[in-house]
């Protein structure tokens, strides 16, 4: 794992680029994250929210630019970088042999927490799945799936969590609480990076918002 | 259509077609002539088949000539018609066996429109396919037994008449949950497991089909077609009883596998088949606790075993494959067909290793490398064919010229191993890349690679087991191991 600096962020990203052919996406965004803020992006569609997140996470290949955690590049292949980064994104997906406690549980116990059935056990009944513990993923609704998304998320060791609309498909009180969750969150010391359209979302958790529509 | 108009299920399916004639923008005569160099392969590839399977069946006749080994083709071709009745009732128990498209289910069953006509002509389609097939399975197996002409011909159309009939009764069911398909399909594949048993044991009853030729045969395919023909009209009957709920689920899920096989993505295929088998069963008891870290996904393998336990009994059951082989005295192909069988059904054992390697968002989850996952996943899947391995070794030993455990061990891990890198190579494939350059071709433009996406799998086992078929003893082994070695590496490192 990198050794932090005092001087850098927890996450640092210049002169991020991602080009698809000759249609320019993202044309030099630069941002960073400290531990225990967050930093909201937000902006209409086709701005280049989610591809910024999906460079900064991995899944994509920017065009060029640099992406640092803790003032070393980022590699999303080292183990050290999964286990410090928390991604929840469109393309995550289950095990469809695998209950929803069972999915906590493996990945729980994957990363050798502290008292996984304590933590798992918090975890359900934070996200209002503890009825659907037994339940295939194939069977659970879109809005049930996003809880278990987000689940996977806080069952892990993290310090810093990506968030990709996370408040898609979930009802008034599932927004409410996820609020409250990445609050304390970041109150617990955790960067968080988030991309919304909901506006109460953003103004309850962000301590800070860049616009990629301004751009 | 004029209101007031009569509407009925001719009218509307005659509307549809013109609808569908009106876009065609092609005849069938210019698509043909596009498609010539597909119609010349699909001649050239037949004949050379055709061929093949003369010769093979002349190889198979003189290698074969002892009475047990006589015997066991015999049986093994009654087996074969039991296991294609027993193959239909599950495919009909699986997709219906009456369905319709979902957007037929959302704008035509909706309609008040009698459905008894719109079904019919499904049911006779789905009955028709069944025929085909169990006819073609069954005049196959009865080629290659040495089986007479006639017997061929008599056989082939007695599978094909209970293939359609195992159909029809399926939509007779259809109605009250397809219970009755689902006792009839564990029943019929019970006893072609348990016939296939005898004939690995040499146990066997005596049969023949001899009689299949003569009047007698002829007299039970008349039986069996009046029966058949009954069942036709009591199936038809029913099919106003179907819930649109009964028709829907199996329309959805061959429209998923037709995109699936028109893509030739087979495991794109085997992740809906997957898919769907677990989410009829929506829960299952909890296990947690476990081992951390790597030992957590091996871990929940072992509990994936334990739950699956059909694909377990697949895998055990690919054990007669080598013994029923070495009973019908085709010594020289017991490696190969032993690495299939492993594969085939081996394959079902690996649902975290295709879940894993298809799905970057649940890799980025795990605190470990993309390596380490994919190892971790295939321990257990290594381990279940490492046993069956050991267990297939004494049929395997009568390929091997010196029958020593030294010799014989060595082969049945490499031929075990083999099934577990095709599995690999097979599961961990890229998806067709549409963005890299076309190729064109008279079906129109597909990507490189498409085509031989169908062969992934199927390519590294022929690799592998082509030491042991050249070097049936340890130091052939020992060469398709370190293949196997080299081939893994490059699978789980892979991007």
């Amino acid at each position: 794992m990198p050794e932090p600096t005092s001087s850098s962020p927890l996450l640092r990203v210049r002169d991020l680029c991602r080009h698809f052919g000759d249609l320019h996406v993202l044309t030099d965004l630069d941002l960073d994250v400290e531990s225990g803020r967050a930093l909201a992006l937000v902006g209409p569609n086709g701005s280049g929210k989610t591809t910024a997140l999906r460079c900064i996470a991995g899944a994509d290949e920017a065009t060029s630019g640099t992406i640092e955690l803790d003032g070393a590049p980022l590699d999303e292949r080292s183990a050290a970088t999964r286990r410090d980064l928390a991604v929840v994104m469109d393309d995550l997906d289950f095990f469809p042999d695998l209950s929803v406690v069972e999915h906590l549980d493996l990945l729980a116990r994957a990363h050798r927490v502290d008292d996984p059935d304590g933590l798992v056990d918090r975890v359900l009944a934070d996200v209002g799945l503890e009825h659907q513990a037994a339940q295939l993923p194939g069977t659970l609704s879109s809005g049930q799936r996003r809880r278990l998304a987000l689940a996977s998320a806080f069952v892990r060791p993290r310090r810093l969590l990506i968030l990709d609309e996370p408040e898609q498909r979930l009802d008034v009180d599932g927004l409410a609480w996820l609020a409250d969750r990445l609050v304390a969150e970041k109150a617990d010391g955790l960067g968080i990076l988030l991309v919304s359209h909901d506006a109460a979302l953003v103004e309850a958790v962000a301590d800070e918002v860049l616009d990629l529509g301004l751009l | 259509m004029t209101a007031g108009a009569e509407v009925t299920a001719r009218s509307l399916r005659r509307q549809m077609r013109e609808w569908r004639r009106g876009r065609a923008d092609t005849t069938l005569y210019e698509q043909l002539s596009d498609a010539y160099i597909w119609v010349f392969s699909i001649v050239v590839i037949g004949a050379m088949a055709i061929s093949a399977l003369i010769q093979t069946r002349v190889g198979i006749a003189t290698g074969c000539t002892a009475g047990p080994c006589e015997d066991a083709r015999t049986s093994l071709v009654w087996a074969s018609v039991a296991g294609v009745v027993a193959v239909a009732l599950a495919a009909a128990q699986a997709v219906g066996p009456v369905m319709v498209t979902p957007a037929t289910g959302a704008w035509l069953l909706t309609t008040p429109v009698d459905r008894g006509p719109l079904l019919r002509s499904r049911l006779l389609l789905a009955a028709l396919t069944s025929a085909i097939g169990c006819g073609a399975v069954v005049a196959l197996t009865t080629l290659l037994a040495g089986s007479s002409p006639a017997a061929i011909v008599a056989l082939a159309l007695l599978a094909a008449v209970l293939g359609s009939a195992a159909v029809l009764a399926a939509a007779m069911w259809q109605a009250s949950g397809g219970r009755g398909t689902r006792r009839a399909a564990t029943a019929t594949g019970a006893v072609t497991t348990a016939w296939m048993l005898l004939i690995a044991l040499d146990r066997a009853p005596r049969t023949s089909d001899d009689w299949s030729a003569g009047i007698t045969g002829w007299i039970v395919l008349g039986v069996a077609a009046v029966a058949a023909a009954a069942l036709v009209v009591v199936a038809v009957g029913r099919l106003t009883m179907l819930l649109r709920a009964q028709l829907v689920p199996g329309g959805s899920l061959l429209a998923s596998l037709s995109g699936a096989l028109a893509g030739l993505d087979l495991t794109l295929a085997y992740d809906v088949l997957v898919a769907r088998r677990w989410r009829n069963r929506a829960t299952v008891r909890p296990v947690r606790g476990g081992p951390g870290g790597v030992g957590a996904l091996i871990w929940r393998d072992v509990v994936r075993l334990r739950r699956s336990r059909g694909a377990v009994t697949a895998l055990a059951a690919s054990l007669l494959v080598p013994y029923v082989v070495a009973r019908l005295g085709l010594d020289g192909v017991i490696v190969l067909a032993s690495a299939l069988a492993a594969f085939l059904t081996g394959v079902w054992l690996c649902s975290a290793l295709r879940t894993t390697g298809r799905n970057p968002g649940l890799m980025r989850s795990f605190p470990m490398t993309l390596a380490t996952i994919r190892t971790a996943t295939l321990v257990v899947p290594a381990g279940a064919l490492a046993v069956w391995s050991l267990a297939a070794a004494p049929a395997i030993a009568h390929a091997v010229p010196d029958t020593r455990p030294g010799e014989v061990v060595p082969v049945a891990i490499a031929t075990g191993a083999a099934a577990l890198g095709a599995t690999a190579r097979w599961l961990l494939a890229p998806a067709p890349d549409y963005s890299q350059p076309l190729v064109s071709s008279p079906a129109g433009a597909i990507p490189t690679g498409l085509i031989g996406s169908v062969f992934r799998g199927f390519d590294v086992l022929l690799l592998l087991t082509v030491p042991l078929l050249v070097a049936p003893r340890a130091d052939g082994a020992l060469v398709s191991l370190a293949l196997n070695a080299g081939v893994m590496a490059f699978l789980v490192h892979r991007r």
